[in-house]
């Protein structure tokens, strides 16, 4: 979208204002990148965050990958070389030695094109069959999508995929560090994957360098619980509720605030939780007219209860309210 | 209406909007139309409830749960779309031929090979102007080991060694191609790459090919020569494929860098896969034909095999790759910009 709006500035200038006000969120010069979320407008019409996630999550995906691919598949390997060996001993006395020379080589021709083909088309064909994951990322709720937050494509799969070998690189030969033969340190070398750290500490969606050439990045996406409302045992925090006068309108973003604080105050000490509604809960108190003894922590609880549990002047002013309020993100 | 009764009332659609993205995601293919139906009306209801968490003053761990349940639906609505079998055979046949006929970077890469190739084997043969260019750049060592393996040559290691030698040239011949693939992404690596193979192929051309070297010198001509046309011609082209993304850093021809490097994964991937499959030609080529000593597969043999192979290689990148149809070289800028948008 965003190319097609460079190459035609001169024939339609309205489509570079399009580009300027960012519907692609980080791309665009406005915004900058604060958090490590990434806005998506779908053709529903409505804008929803992704997570993107974060190189160590994803260096757990890739082990979980290379151990599957390399140690399973060379247990897959030491198996049938028992029985290809097996097979080939009472094949050697019943037909010929060289029927069975010829069957180790194929197993050895085997072993080998699985392992060119695993190592360089496993992750390939898994994103794109499985809609974007590999096993590891699957199991670490990770998932490869394009830059503009739709599926990937077997291409794009294809070429994040070939640039791996380019992230892990530079490749160091242990024998520097421990004295090893030179000769034997040649064919142990070690990917540091700094290469691939750089490059995503420099790009604003942790893209290694087969992302970037592939249009692609990883966004963690976590299976959240759904949230219950704080539910209140203790019975005076209803009743205090219905002190509150009715005229009191909680802003919304007070209602956040007091969502997020009810959702804390389990984890924090009661001398913590009056300390942080002392902020505010004087001010409330006297607003209220109630006793300045009230306690702070019972106070919040009750506003929180106000707003999200019952209300009972407010049912009708929310439901009249709900198609006037501009900021609902319809885009 | 009050917000616990509001989520209330919505969670059962949410939960069941869950649960058909878990059933997506195990198998997409064995879900019935009803479902599918259902889970389009449950993600727009989804949608719809998320554009207006901010007017029902939802607290901030439903809009969260809120955003995840509407990324997750996202994700399996729109899905990865897999290679179209029904396109291969055209972009097999009819865009990568023309693509590499008409591609600088290949042809940039291929005068880098066989220049420093020629030049390498040149110096490496003749001996007056660099008397110690082999031994320098392959090492003594290297040569003496060399001229040894091919003085014994034509051992016949059976049926079962040439497939097993066959698996080992796919992993190792296909894994430099592709390693020199990526790493032309930043120029130097990916050229250190191919030059460096190009000189030291060809000092070993060179030196092997000197008189004093008479009966190695000969094994080594017969086991070179069937698949010398694949193997090489894979090199350059997966050079020359690195390079195309490689150079869109420089040339990004108006567009934003990392757009033209995305243009240019693009248009290399073909271009790669192509260089693959010669790989795999190339060594099937190497371990079923090239061993033969002269006496199982005589050296006009492996000549025709060369020829041949040439001549494929030939009829696929000059005459499918020939722009014969002039409207087509013109069409095809507009159609990368189209590919992207």
């Amino acid at each position: 979208m965003s190319l097609v709006a460079r190459r035609s500035t001169s024939a339609d200038p309205s489509r570079w204002d399009r580009r300027e006000q960012g519907v692609e969120g980080i791309h665009s010069p406005a915004s900058t990148v604060l958090d490590t979320q990434f806005t998506v407008e779908t053709p529903e019409h409505i804008s929803f965050a992704f997570n993107i996630a974060g190189p160590f999550r994803r260096l757990m995906a890739y082990l979980l990958d290379l151990l599957l691919t390399q140690f399973l598949y060379w247990l897959i390997v030491i198996i049938l070389m028992f029985v290809v060996s097996f097979f080939a001993v009472s094949i050697q006395m019943a037909i010929s030695a060289e029927f069975a020379e010829f069957l180790t080589g194929v197993a050895v021709a085997i072993v080998l094109f699985g392992s060119f083909t695993v190592t360089w088309f496993y992750g390939a064909y898994t994103e794109t069959y499985w809609n974007g994951q590999t096993i590891g990322k699957r199991m670490l709720s990770l998932r490869v999508l394009s830059t503009d937050g739709s599926a990937i494509d077997g291409s794009q799969a294809t070429l994040r995929n070939f640039f791996r070998l380019l992230d892990l690189m530079p490749f160091v030969s242990p024998a520097l560090l421990i004295g090893m033969e030179p000769e034997l340190g040649e064919a142990f070398r070690v990917p540091t994957l700094g290469l691939g750290l750089l490059i995503m500490a420099c790009t604003a969606r942790f893209s290694r360098a087969g992302d970037w050439v592939a249009g692609t990045m990883v966004v963690f996406e976590p299976q959240l619980l759904q949230s219950k409302l704080a539910a209140f045992s203790d019975s005076r925090v209803a009743s205090l509720a219905s002190l509150i006068p009715n005229d009191f309108q909680i802003s919304a973003s007070f209602s956040q605030c007091l969502a997020h604080y009810v959702s804390r105050r389990g984890f924090l000490g009661p001398a913590r939780c009056q300390e942080i509604a002392n902020h505010i809960v004087p001010v409330l108190l006297e607003r209220f007219r109630l006793p300045s003894d009230t306690d702070g922590d019972l106070l919040l609880c009750a506003l929180y209860h106000r707003a999200f549990l019952s209300d009972p002047r407010e049912q009708e002013a929310v439901s009249m309210a709900i198609p006037m309020i501009p900021e609902a993100r319809i885009v | 209406m009050k917000v616990a009764e509001l989520i209330e009332k919505r969670q059962s659609d949410w939960s069941e909007l869950e649960r058909l993205i878990s059933e997506l995601s195990q198998k997409v293919r064995k879900i019935d139309s009803i479902k599918l139906r259902r889970f389009g009306v449950l993600y727009r209801n989804a949608c719809a409830d998320l554009a207006l968490v901010t007017a029902y003053q939802l607290p901030p761990d439903t809009t969260a749960y809120l955003h995840d349940l509407v990324a997750r639906a996202h994700n399996q609505l729109y899905r990865s779309e897999a290679f179209q079998y029904r396109d291969w055979l055209f972009v097999l046949f009819v865009e990568t031929p023309r693509k590499i006929f008409c591609d600088a970077c290949v042809h940039i890469s291929m005068l880098i090979f066989w220049g420093l190739f020629g030049l390498s084997a040149w110096l490496s043969y003749e001996q007056k102007l660099w008397p110690e260019f082999a031994s320098s750049v392959v090492g003594e060592e290297q040569l003496e080991r060399i001229v040894e393996m091919y003085s014994n040559f034509g051992g016949d290691r059976g049926l079962g060694g040439d497939v097993a030698m066959s698996g080992f040239y796919v992993f190792n011949n296909a894994g430099i191609g592709l390693a020199c693939f990526v790493s032309m992404l930043f120029f130097l690596p990916g050229l250190v790459t191919l030059s460096f193979n190009a000189v030291y192929l060809g000092a070993v051309f060179g030196f092997m090919f000197r008189p004093e070297n008479g009966d190695a010198g000969a094994n080594f001509q017969n086991f070179v020569t069937a698949h010398g046309p694949f193997e090489l011609t894979a090199i350059i082209l997966s050079a020359g494929a690195g390079m195309r993304i490689g150079h869109k850093w420089l040339f990004t021809g108006g567009l934003r860098r990392a757009d033209a490097l995305r243009l240019g994964g693009r248009e290399a991937l073909p271009i790669v896969m192509c260089a693959v499959v010669l790989f795999v030609l190339a060594a099937l080529v190497e371990a079923f034909v090239s061993p033969g000593n002269a006496a199982i597969v005589p050296w006009w043999m492996k000549g025709m095999v060369a020829v041949g192979s040439s001549g494929l290689l030939m009829v696929y990148f000059i005459l499918l790759g020939y722009p014969w149809n002039r409207r087509s070289r013109l069409r095809r800028p507009l159609q990368q910009v189209g590919e992207i948008s």
